[in-house]
């Protein structure tokens, strides 16, 4: 028992704590900044800027906690907060990279937020001192923000004036692509978008990029009735992605749309360009030669037939066209594309002289489209009663990462899937963003209502007043030195003075020195608040921004629910167009199976 | 893939993918930008987070005054400065009272390696004087075989709460070339 005693407080001796080090409040050194900085790459901002600001009301930051506190604030949706910091602290600091980081991160926030005279405003300022480093992020940035500005020409000299295509992301050139194109310079935009369509691919979003690069170009042909170039570059699209049905209606209209003229290359070609080549599953292999004639109509349940006022080719190229629409209607109802393809089907087996297949396939499309027509009108009664963006945002309902914020999928509802577009335009996902941060400050506003009862009860409770004085006084003389104990750093110094003159020497008296002027302060003296006055003061503070934060969130919700109301509507007269074409085409070949006309070959 | 799992997948890289690059189509109309209103309340809102974090900054130090008194106050940090190890399980007791156990998923364990951050893992009121810290952990190397077996310890050890408030860091390290990741303690006080 002895020895084990001996043993512990050995033990115990060894891993006593040192003497405290000192940490000057503010510092690199203090805690209490460690612990926002911890809370700041945990994505806690709101957490992080908490802290940061208690201190800051304590003490003075040093630049390391005040660039925390910039990008805190930036990260947490708070541009006018994080500008003037970031200003301020360009004032004290030589480094452009990061100061030019941040730069942009804010030209980035004011892009996406939708200030875009703000973004294209700090982007041309910071070109002069930009570090080479950042040359091709601020290309990318300031383009895109010309992009969306709707100024092609001047985002298609911003990426090519600088001559250093090489370096640019391949994002960087689907941009120019796509600026040279709306700019009018189609063949350059082509032959752009072409190269990113043929793009080595290393991860999965590499393969969305080069399947958008394609479906773009291929739709652009398609639109300028290039069918024969158009449908080379369907085919590249991987045949299951996010944009493979688009790819899909895409590559049957591109059969029956003329052929058009032979691509030249212009001379923004590479001559480093690959071939396409693609280890996934594209397209492309739906039309492979025997493909098309054996399985065609035992897929979509049809027998073979033939018209034979159809020319050869027409008829081919009807077959190839249903290849891909029947591949496409097998897929998810609600996708507009797939839509489109139950009313192309019995399109071209009219064309094909199949009538009586025809009008099974358009009763079919009118089935389709009514269901659809029902589940918008679901949708919509979903949006109007606010389910729709409290379904989307519902996990991370205390998440504090503000603007970092990412939707990365979607709850599976049905307004949802109608919105997918909308829901990836910034404009829906800022909106959102700030939605999200109004709840989650509400939230925690209300979590303080206890808090702050809690803290009542410390200041009515009669036990408070034990606190012996004696504590108090050893709390304000603990950890100071007395100056009469350290000679080495006492701050007086006792010298003999031979200079003074020996008592009553004076001529004449000297003059007392001026008096020192007390200044009364004018006005009412500042109310000095005692803690419960302040408890007290929280609460009046709390039910005031209760208010404001549901008044906010309300505003927000409305905005979002026009946006979507506005486009599900959209979709929804889409649905309708598509059910009076069908109605109306099963009208006309009823029309003509009761003159007779109907002779199904 | 079911149907429905598939369409879930697809969705989330549709919207992933034309986040990154801003424009949808090409050809396509400009993609509409926020009305002002939209950008008023924007504004709006900055302001609200301004004001509630200045809320929660006065708030909370209220409640650190009211609830834990400078001469009683005491922080415990945590902190892991050995690159790759992520700790997955941490208690801490003071004078062998009920330990408070902390859990901590990838996210958490990550934000330890990335800035040399600390965690305020617990704020306690104790007297001034003596007292007795001990403190457990269960980590792992980011890079270690799935059936590798976790690394843990502990550490206790003496400190002196002093009458202003008390911070004491533990840290996890290596203290040798060849030792075995374990727990130090720091005791710091402010200058002011």
């Amino acid at each position: 028992m002895r020895t084990s005693l001996i043993l512990l407080v050995a033990a115990l001796s060894a891993s006593t704590a040192h003497a405290a080090d000192v940490y000057v409040p503010g510092s690199k050194n203090d805690p209490n900044l460690r612990s926002a900085q911890y809370q700041s790459d945990e994505g806690r901002y709101f957490s992080s800027l908490t802290e940061l600001l208690r201190m800051d009301s304590e003490s003075k930051l040093s630049n390391d906690s005040r660039w925390l506190m910039a990008e805190d604030y930036l990260s947490f949706g708070m541009a006018n907060k994080a500008e003037p910091l970031y200003r301020d602290i360009a004032q004290t600091t030589d480094d452009q990279l990061l100061l030019g980081r941040a730069r942009l991160r804010l030209a980035e926030f004011s892009y996406q937020r939708g200030y875009l005279d703000e973004a294209r405003s700090a982007l041309l300022k910071m070109q002069e001192k930009l570090p080479k480093k950042l040359v091709e992020q601020w290309q990318d940035l300031l383009s895109r923000v010309l992009m969306a500005k709707g100024s092609y020409s001047e985002a298609v000299s911003v990426l090519t004036n600088l001559d250093n295509a090489g370096k640019q992301s391949q994002y960087t050139r689907y941009n120019l692509g796509v600026a040279l194109i709306n700019d009018g310079r189609a063949p350059q935009g082509r032959d752009l978008l072409d190269r990113v369509g043929r793009m080595r691919v290393m991860t999965l979003e590499d393969l969305a990029l080069r399947d958008k690069a394609n479906l773009t170009l291929g739709w652009h042909f398609l639109h300028n009735q290039l069918g024969g170039s158009a449908k080379a570059i369907f085919g590249r699209v991987r045949s299951q992605g996010p944009y493979s049905n688009r790819a899909l209606l895409g590559l049957g209209w591109a059969e029956l749309a003329p052929v058009g003229a032979k691509q030249e290359h212009s001379d923004v070609a590479n001559p480093e360009d690959q071939p396409f080549f693609s280890s996934f599953s594209t397209l492309g292999v739906l039309l492979r030669p025997g493909f098309v004639d054996n399985d065609i109509f035992k897929r979509a349940g049809l027998r073979n037939f033939r018209l034979e006022k159809l020319a050869k080719t027409e008829d081919a190229a009807l077959k190839r066209a249903l290849v891909a629409w029947v591949t496409l209607i097998g897929r998810d109802p609600m996708d507009p594309a797939v839509q489109e393809g139950w009313l192309a089907i019995p399109y071209s087996l009219d064309k094909l002289g199949a009538h009586t297949q025809a009008l099974q396939f358009y009763e079919k499309a009118v089935e389709q489209l009514e269901m659809n027509r029902k589940r918008a009108d679901a949708a919509m009664g979903s949006i109007k009663q606010g389910r729709m963006v409290d379904t989307i945002v519902k996990r991370d309902v205390d998440a504090e990462n503000g603007w970092t914020w990412r939707l990365t999928d979607l709850p599976d509802a049905p307004e949802t899937y109608y919105l997918q577009t909308l829901l990836a335009e910034h404009r829906f996902q800022e909106a959102l963003k700030n939605y999200r941060d109004t709840r989650m400050l509400a939230h925690n506003i209300d979590g303080w209502q206890k808090r702050i009862e809690a803290m009542e009860a410390v200041y009515q409770s009669p036990d408070r007043a034990n606190v012996s004085p004696d504590v108090f006084v050893k709390q304000a003389t603990e950890d100071k030195t007395p100056v009469w104990t350290d000679t080495a750093n006492a701050p007086t110094e006792l010298r003999s003075d031979e200079t003074l003159s020996v008592p009553g020497a004076y001529e004449t008296p000297i003059a007392a020195a001026d008096a020192t002027q007390i200044e009364l302060a004018a006005g009412t003296p500042k109310q000095v608040q005692s803690n419960s006055e302040k408890v007290a003061a929280l609460k009046g503070r709390l039910v005031t921004l209760q208010k404001s934060l549901a008044l906010a969130n309300d505003e927000q919700s409305k905005i979002l629910q026009t946006l979507a109301i506005k486009e599900l509507t959209g979709q929804k007269k889409q649905i309708e167009k598509y059910l009076v074409e069908a109605r109306f085409a099963l009208a006309r070949l009823y029309d003509r199976q009761m003159k007779g006309e109907l002779n199904d070959k | 893939m079911p149907l429905k799992s598939c369409r879930k997948a697809v969705r989330a890289l549709i919207v992933a993918a034309s986040c990154a690059t801003g424009t949808l189509w090409a050809a396509a109309p400009v993609q509409p930008q926020p009305d002002s209103g939209a950008l008023k309340l924007d504004q709006t809102i900055q302001g609200l987070k301004e004001d509630v974090l200045q809320f929660n900054s006065d708030a909370s130090a209220l409640e650190q005054e009211s609830l834990y008194p400078a001469y009683s106050r005491t922080n415990v940090f945590l902190g892991v400065r050995l690159s790759g190890l992520l700790i997955k399980e941490f208690s801490v007791t003071f004078d062998g009272g009920a330990p408070e156990k902390f859990t901590f998923d990838e996210i958490e364990s990550l934000a330890f390696l990335q800035n040399k951050g600390l965690r305020r893992v617990m704020r306690v009121n104790l007297e001034p004087g003596q007292h007795k810290i001990r403190a457990d952990f269960t980590a792992q190397f980011a890079d270690a075989k799935p059936d590798a077996a976790p690394i843990t310890g502990n550490l206790e050890a003496i400190f002196d709460k002093n009458y202003n408030n008390t911070d004491l860091g533990l840290m996890l390290v290596r203290t040798g070339f060849r030792a075995d990741p374990s727990l130090t303690l720091e005791q710091t006080r402010s200058a002011r």
